[in-house]
């Protein structure tokens, strides 16, 4: 984990995006899917973002790699406005910035062996050559814990873990200052699983070591990886702060249920949360102008219903989007 | 960062040729295809068969029926039926395969650019690709032949003309849903132009429809040639070719002369015929894939 | 013991990778209960797709399968194709494990569920449309009704995979296969459909079959359990006998993988999988493992029986669980 001491990598301001979806009657519907989310991350920082399924973390991760446009906000990367850059000031930026898909096999060309793939990936490296590039497909393979032997294969000549360790490969291929993380230890076992975080660890305590942002359900993973964390739930960030602020002490009603869903067997809750809709989750969305989670939240107050909320900082570095932080125990 | 412990290196990746191969799985296929590249190897072979001089006139035996000497008869001009219509192989088969390579070449690029890039660019090349596709074949392909000049290289033009639009709005449906595709993405972010994000990685995918196309429009092309050349444009006289060689000899029909027009309509109808079947099963192949 | 549902004799499987074989399956010899809730887990790549692929003849052109698959006492693996179609989706339904890719892009996500839904019950297709919404909208997606009509690039990851599940549960299968179904879930909606899956298996009176990487999962869903390692079954018993006393040393590794460690680096099991282009002739396991001896490089170990319905493929089984 590395010190907190550096110049921010990144910094997303107020960042929004909708999709329209498909047209019904007169009017066009909106899916929000970030809603004025901001975040920083030092060089050699990680930095988890936890959310519901849905909430906007791929979302993020498109925008932060210039591929979705915003609606609103910005992002900087060593200070400057990604979305602002022209195609040509934009190119040689790119290798700094890699992403990790969701969906390891859909993220493969299904035309192209995986060492095509992680080639097509070195070709940002100028310093290589040729032969030198080939060498570093086998390289980057083995770290991986994959082996040279799988550069002949076909996406679908994989199994997903598998696939999922090429992908992460191919995100390190270009030597890259930040890495968006999307689940990518989501189809590995345990073993396997740690040992690419151990290797991803290593890459980050190296000197200039790259910042990333670590999406995962994982909650032991996170543990190991996070230096910050960013709880989000539908586009809206709620909760942030340093790892041990987060897992120790927990302010956001929604960061508790989080954490406690994933400490208390599942057998028992469901017991306890009877036959009927999970306590948790509820289809509706809320109200407008109050708070988002009005509906699903446990300890909401009539003042909930009438008042947007706000992120606030209640701790040093530890902000959190809900009025009744302090009193809820 | 052990630089491939062990002397570890990365095998050779099969040719392109060997990866093609990977899809003619069935059985079917395969007969198809035989045959298909036997009558294509005839073709090749003509030359160096025992044949009659498939261009040289005879006066003395116009008409003949067949015989030992002539297995399919003379025709007309008392040429070789035979000898004629091994040759027209490779006279239609060059014809058909250039214009509808052709008409890929040009037309799978628009597509792709079209359908990846949408917007002005989308509009323009669709507009164009419907003006094409409005004229009436035959009578575009006589107006210009009639105006530019009954040679080959314009009849290989005008049928590639018709392919284009017709490959350009497949590679263009097929695109439109790869344009969201996780792999698309990767490879932006793998530092790819858009332009080569279109040719290295879009366009490949979208190949697999076009292959099962590819026999379709070879057929096609092959009646089209045909059948200007049975109007009298197109390929003329003393070239063997079948569209030509049925005209010639569909004039003796009536008298009972048969063999000058029924054995080159053979060929053609059992070329067509094989080449529909090829892709019939190239498209299956696909659907079951999918 | 509960009647057998399903009886996996001899399975071998391999891949023809250009003039290379790939060793996917390597003799599994498994039997899964009527009713039963089990769970498959073990390495990345040691055939657990592949597994559940074979079941249902679902491999590609380059793969070559041997042995014996027999679900209600009827050989699936002579089937021809019109009998294994009825098989699949009717009486055996898979939820694959990349969601996304499994869904067609083409058609909107409702759809496809109704489409399966009027294939398998016969109903309208209004009446398949509404029994999609519902079942979507069962594995916790906001706004069906509205979200059906999406195509399926305008999901996020963990709703094309409820999509997927949704798609399932409408076939009403005996067996259920699940892989990997909840792994890009987060805890509150995995519970959600992991409990929806068991409602559902229990009215149909269903067999799951799980693949799961999440112990957690398999303690709180399942009742049995097989571990999986480089194409061989190493291990079957019940979730107890497997998670509190395995009887095998790959088992016991990838427990001890789970415990918590201090010093910031996650525990793992060092060493790296065989490469699973080589037949083996001793135990797969045998070059990682602290317990090899000299006979486990030359003996392939067989199945022993170290409690009542407890195997385990190791030689030294029975020191394994006393330990
Ligand atoms: N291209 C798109 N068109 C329309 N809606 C979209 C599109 N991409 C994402 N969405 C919607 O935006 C919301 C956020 O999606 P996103 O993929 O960011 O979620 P996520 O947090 O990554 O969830 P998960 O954990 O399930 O992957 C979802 O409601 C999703 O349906
Ligand atoms: N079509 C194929 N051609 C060649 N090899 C294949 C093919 N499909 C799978 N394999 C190989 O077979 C082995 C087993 O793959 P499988 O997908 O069953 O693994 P898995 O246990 O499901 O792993 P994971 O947990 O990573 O999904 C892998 O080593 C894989 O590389
Ligand atoms: S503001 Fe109210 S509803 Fe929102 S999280 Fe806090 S207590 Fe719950
Ligand atoms: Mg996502
Ligand atoms: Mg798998």
């Amino acid at each position: 984990m590395a010190g907190s001491a550096g110049e921010a990598l990144l910094r997303i301001e107020e960042a929004t995006k909708s999709f329209s979806l498909r047209q019904r009657g007169w009017r066009r519907q909106h899916v929000v899917a970030l809603d004025g989310v901001s975040m920083t991350l030092r060089r050699g920082e990680t930095v988890g973002l936890v959310g519901e399924s849905g909430s906007g973390k791929s979302t993020l991760g498109r925008c932060v790699l210039n591929l979705l446009r915003l609606d609103g906000g910005r992002i900087l990367y060593r200070g400057r406005e990604i979305q602002a850059l022209s195609e040509r000031e934009w190119r040689p930026l790119r290798r700094r910035l890699q992403m990790v898909f969701q969906n390891p096999v859909s993220s493969f060309n299904p035309m192209m062996t995986i060492e095509e793939a992680l080639l097509d990936a070195l070709r940002q490296v100028p310093e290589l050559d040729d032969s030198r590039r080939r060498q570093r497909v086998g390289e980057l393979l083995e770290q991986v814990q994959l082996g040279a032997r799988f550069a002949v294969l076909y996406p679908y000549e994989m199994s997903g873990g598998q696939l999922q360790r090429a992908a992460i490969a191919r995100a390190l291929a270009p030597e890259p200052d930040f890495i968006f993380l999307d689940e990518p230890t989501a189809n590995l076992d345990m073993s396997i699983r740690g040992q690419i975080i151990n290797l991803l660890l290593d890459l980050q305590q190296q000197e200039g070591g790259p910042g990333f942002v670590f999406v995962t359900h994982d909650l032991r993973v996170l543990r190991y990886v996070a230096d910050r964390i960013y709880v989000i739930t539908q586009g809206h960030i709620v909760e942030s702060g340093s790892r041990d602020q987060i897992f120790h002490a927990p302010r956001h009603p929604w960061t508790r249920a989080l954490l406690e869903a994933a400490s208390i067997g599942r057998r028992e809750r469901r017991r306890d949360a009877g036959s009927g809709v999970d306590a948790g989750i509820s289809l509706e969305s809320s109200a407008r102008g109050g708070c988002r989670l009005l509906a699903r939240c446990p300890h909401a107050r009539e003042r909930c219903a009438r008042e947007p909320q706000v992120l606030r900082e209640i701790e040093p570095g530890q902000y959190v989007r809900c009025w009744r932080a302090e009193e809820i125990d | 960062m052990s630089a491939l412990a062990g002397g570890q290196t990365i095998p050779e990746r099969p040719s392109l040729l060997q990866r093609m191969m990977r899809i003619n799985g069935a059985l079917r296929v395969r007969l198809n295809l035989g045959l298909l590249a036997l009558i294509v190897l005839l073709g090749l072979l003509a030359p160096l068969l025992p044949l009659h001089d498939p261009v040289r006139p005879n006066p003395l035996h116009r008409f003949k029926p067949p015989s030992t000497e002539h297995p399919f008869g003379t025709d007309g001009n008392g040429m070789d039926v035979l000898s004629r219509t091994i040759h027209a192989i490779r006279t239609d088969f060059a014809l058909a395969i250039s214009s509808v390579a052709l008409g890929i070449i040009v037309g799978a690029p628009l597509g792709a650019l079209s359908g990846y890039f949408g917007g002005r660019l989308d509009s323009v090349i669709t507009r164009i690709t419907e003006v094409f596709q409005g004229f009436p074949q035959i009578l575009f392909g006589m107006a210009v032949l009639a105006a530019a000049g009954n040679t080959m290289v314009n009849l290989v033009l005008i049928l590639a003309f018709y392919n284009v639009p017709v490959y350009s709005k497949m590679v263009r449906s097929v695109t439109l849903p790869l344009r969201e595709a996780d792999f698309v993405q990767a490879a932006r972010v793998a530092g790819n132009s858009p332009l080569s994000v279109v040719f290295r990685h879009v366009l490949p995918n979208t190949l697999v429809p076009v292959f099962s196309q590819l026999p379709l429009s070879c057929a096609y092309a092959a009646q089209m040639i045909a059948g200007l050349s049975f109007i009298g444009l197109g390929v003329a006289i003393p070239t063997p070719e079948w569209g030509s060689m049925i005209q010639l000899g569909a004039n003796q029909l009536v008298f009972g002369k048969w063999w000058a027009s029924i054995f080159p309509g053979l060929a053609l109808f059992i070329s067509v015929w094989l080449l529909n079947n090829v892709s019939d099963l190239f498209g299956s192949l696909v659907v079951r894939r999918g | 013991m509960s009647v057998s549902l399903l009886q996996i004799e001899g399975l071998q499987l391999q891949f023809r990778v250009d003039r290379e074989t790939v060793y996917a399956l390597r003799g599994v010899d498994l039997s899964v209960g009527a009713g039963t809730r089990t769970a498959i887990v073990g390495e990345s790549g040691s055939g657990k797709t592949a597994l559940t692929l074979s079941l249902l003849r679902l491999l590609p052109p380059n793969a070559q399968l041997e042995g014996s698959v027999r679900f209600r006492e009827r050989e699936l693996l002579t089937l021809d194709e019109a009998e294994l179609r009825q098989v699949r989706g009717g009486q055996i339904a898979m939820i694959f494990q990349h969601a996304q890719a499994a869904l067609n892009p083409l058609l909107p996500v409702g759809r496809q569920i109704a489409d399966v839904c009027r294939q398998h019950s016969g109903v309208g297709r209004a009446e398949a449309w509404e029994r999609a919404v519902e079942v979507l909208a069962a594995t916790g997606i906001q706004q069906a009704a509205a979200r059906a009509r999406d195509y399926p690039h305008q999901y996020s990851g963990g709703m094309a995979q409820r999509a997927l599940i949704a798609m399932a549960l409408v076939c009403e299968p005996q067996l259920l296969i699940a892989d990997e179904p909840t792994s890009g879930l987060d805890v509150a909606v995995q519970q959600q459909v992991l409990a929806l899956v068991e409602q559902v298996v229990a009215r149909l009176d269903a067999t799951l079959l799980l693949i799961t990487h999440d112990l957690a999962v398999v303690a709180d869903s399942c009742d049995q359990i097989i571990v999986m390692y480089a194409g061989e079954v190493m291990e079957t018993g019940t979730t107890a006998q497997v998670l509190e006393r395995p009887a095998n040393p790959y088992t016991a590794a990838l427990l001890a993988c789970f415990e918590q460690t201090d010093e910031g680096r996650m525990p793992f099991i060092p060493g790296r999988t065989p490469d699973m282009r080589q037949p083996l002739t001793g135990c797969s396991f045998a070059g990682r493992c602290a317990m090899t001896r000299d006979i486990c490089h030359q003996q392939r170990p067989e199945p022993l029986e170290v409690a009542p319905g407890h195997f385990s493929a190791c030689h030294f089984a029975q020191e394994v669980v006393e330990a």
